[in-house]
């Protein structure tokens, strides 16, 4: 295990879990969550988060590895209220997975089953947009495209490029019904 | 222009759902996002779709979603009606017509129930109001008209020289854009020419006015006009293009029911002031209806966040809307108090006029146009 952060390391550490509590805090209450539900959820991460806090080197690493943890942290709790009965076998056998974790990614049925929720709402608004950006945002997002291959493929300005990307995203946002996420 | 990226970490979103950032772009996202709760929100969105199309399985599905859209939607958008430009639909004539006569018409019938009300409140001994319709403004002194001609003139004339010019679309990047704004901008100074005849009109002495009222009425109803007009550019696919040649269609039908009705409407203004039909103060209420309800679409338009007006900047122009539809009981009010909310119609049109000149001058109403064109304003957007 690394060794305890300095004095000053460890005061911008807690600056850092308070911020990161604070604004998943806001996130989930902008999404429509009561505040109890928020807290609860927010607590979590921040458990989380302190189990692992020691393997980060400063208070910006803290918030990243905040995020992942409450994007994480958030999906399961729609799962779990989506989970009226447990999976049966023939579903997770119609979902082509053997195994509660599929040995090729790492990830479990249900982040394999999230990931399709995302990618589904991500395609439902990318059909609701104009051609130009449903063909940027497929180029960014699903070939993975690099900023001059897109370029390229649209035949548009590096400058132009960053500005329709924003638009797009925005645009994709609404088009989505507000928010990649499942319902709060 | 700098990459938006260099100042604005939002526009750094996109490339961390794309997993595209240099560490140093992720630092200074996550420093950003720290202090703004907004930009958590959206770097929360981003991490769904960074975490989302991380799988190569999930990517390919996606992939094979939109080609089988792409390859199913040039079917579906290509009917035989689509192929067809606008004026083979319907001849231009017979859609100016139909809102006219159902306006008229509309007008007629609430004649009818006003005069039936009437009959009944008087058998019933209630007393009648005035039913006279005095023409309007006329309690107004000719020197104000003057003044407010004169102004119009000057902000007409400001138009066409470099002073506060409006910003330019790149027709590369933008063509249909460019083509918009040169709409608008047309008619807009159209706007500000029949505002001038309005007044230069109104400027003649009320004894030379008199026996060519309904004058008034015509050149009235035309300022409702151009304005309905920039209005449909901002809010409707207003450019037809090569491989589209019916794409500006709905714009086209949009001005001509618009612009019919106004025709009805000015019919009627002159039918009452002639005191024909019975019709009261009817038709002449219908005009101040008309000519406010252009600026109120007009400036509704502008609340869109792509044109960064302040709201409260907005109340001023919504209440020159309202001025307009009380004009018809201009006459009615005490003389002070006319030449009052004359001034101050007076004083909205001229903030009306700044506020248009700023989003075109500063560039808003190019953003707008050119969003409207990638189609971002919304799934629904415009052009």
């Amino acid at each position: 295990m690394p060794p305890a952060p300095q004095p000053d390391l460890e005061h911008e550490y807690q600056e850092s879990l308070r911020t990161v509590r604070q604004r998943i805090l806001g996130f989930l209450i902008a999404r429509g969550h009561d505040r109890t539900e928020a807290e609860d959820v927010a607590q979590d991460c921040m458990v989380a988060l302190l189990d692992r806090y020691r393997e980060v080197r400063d208070g910006q690493e803290m918030i990243k590895l905040g995020v992942r943890i409450a994007f994480n942290r958030i999906c399961q709790v729609y799962r779990d209220r989506k989970r009226v009965a447990p999976i049966s076998e023939a579903a997770v056998d119609q979902m082509e997975f053997r195994s509660p974790r599929n040995p090729d990614s790492g990830r479990r049925i249900e982040e394999k089953v999230e990931c399709r929720d995302i990618v589904d709402r991500v395609v439902r608004g990318m059909l609701g947009l104009q051609p130009r950006c449903r063909e940027l945002l497929r180029l960014l997002l699903i070939e993975q495209k690099s900023s001059d291959e897109i370029r390229a493929a649209m035949g548009i300005e590096s400058n132009y490029l960053y500005v329709l990307r924003e638009r797009c995203f925005r645009a994709l946002r609404r088009s989505a019904g507000g928010s990649f996420y499942g319902t709060a | 222009m700098a990459r938006p990226d260099d100042r604005d970490p939002a526009a750094l979103i996109p490339g961390y759902a794309a997993g595209q950032l240099t560490a140093e772009e992720e630092r200074a996202l996550f420093e950003a996002a720290s202090r703004d709760q907004e930009l958590f929100n959206e770097l929360m969105e981003a991490e769904a779709l960074r975490e989302g199309f991380s799988s190569a399985e999930e990517r390919r599905r996606a992939s094979e979603i939109l080609r089988a859209w792409d390859r199913s939607a040039p079917a579906e958008e290509t009917p035989a009606a689509a192929a067809v430009p606008y004026h083979g639909q319907e001849p231009l004539w017979a859609t100016l017509l139909r809102p006219a006569i159902s306006s008229f018409a509309t007008a007629l019938a609430g004649s009818v129930a006003y005069a039936v009300i009437k009959n009944i409140g008087s058998s019933l001994g209630v007393p009648q109001t005035r039913s006279v319709v005095a023409p309007a403004l006329q309690t107004v002194p000719a020197i104000l008209h003057q003044v407010q001609a004169a102004i119009v003139a000057l902000l007409l004339g400001l138009q066409f020289t470099p002073f506060l010019r409006p910003q330019r679309v790149s027709g590369e990047a933008h063509p249909i854009a460019q083509r918009c704004l040169a709409q608008f901008i047309r008619g807009w100074r159209w706007a500000w020419v029949c505002w001038l005849c309005l007044y230069a009109w109104l400027s003649f002495h009320p004894q030379v006015r008199e026996p060519m009222e309904p004058i008034t009425d015509i050149l009235n109803g035309l300022t409702a006009f151009p304005l309905f007009w920039c209005f449909l550019v901002l809010d409707k696919p207003s450019v037809a293009v090569p491989g589209k040649p019916g794409r500006d269609a709905a714009f086209r039908q949009a001005v001509a029911t618009t612009w019919g009705i106004g025709v009805g409407v000015i019919a009627l203004a002159i039918a009452s002031r002639l005191h024909w039909w019975g019709l009261g103060e009817f038709g002449v209420a219908f005009l101040g209806i008309y000519d406010g309800l252009a600026i109120a679409f007009l400036v509704g338009r502008f609340d869109s966040h792509w044109m960064q007006v302040p709201r409260w900047m907005l109340a001023p122009l919504y209440g020159y809307a309202l001025i307009q539809m009380i004009y018809v009981f201009f006459d009615q009010l005490d003389p002070a108090w006319s030449v009052y909310t004359y001034l101050v119609a007076l004083l909205l049109k001229v903030c009306l006029f700044f506020i248009v000149t700023h989003l075109l001058h500063a560039g808003h109403m190019r953003r707008y146009l050119e969003a409207a064109e990638e189609g971002v304003l919304g799934p629904q957007s415009g052009q």
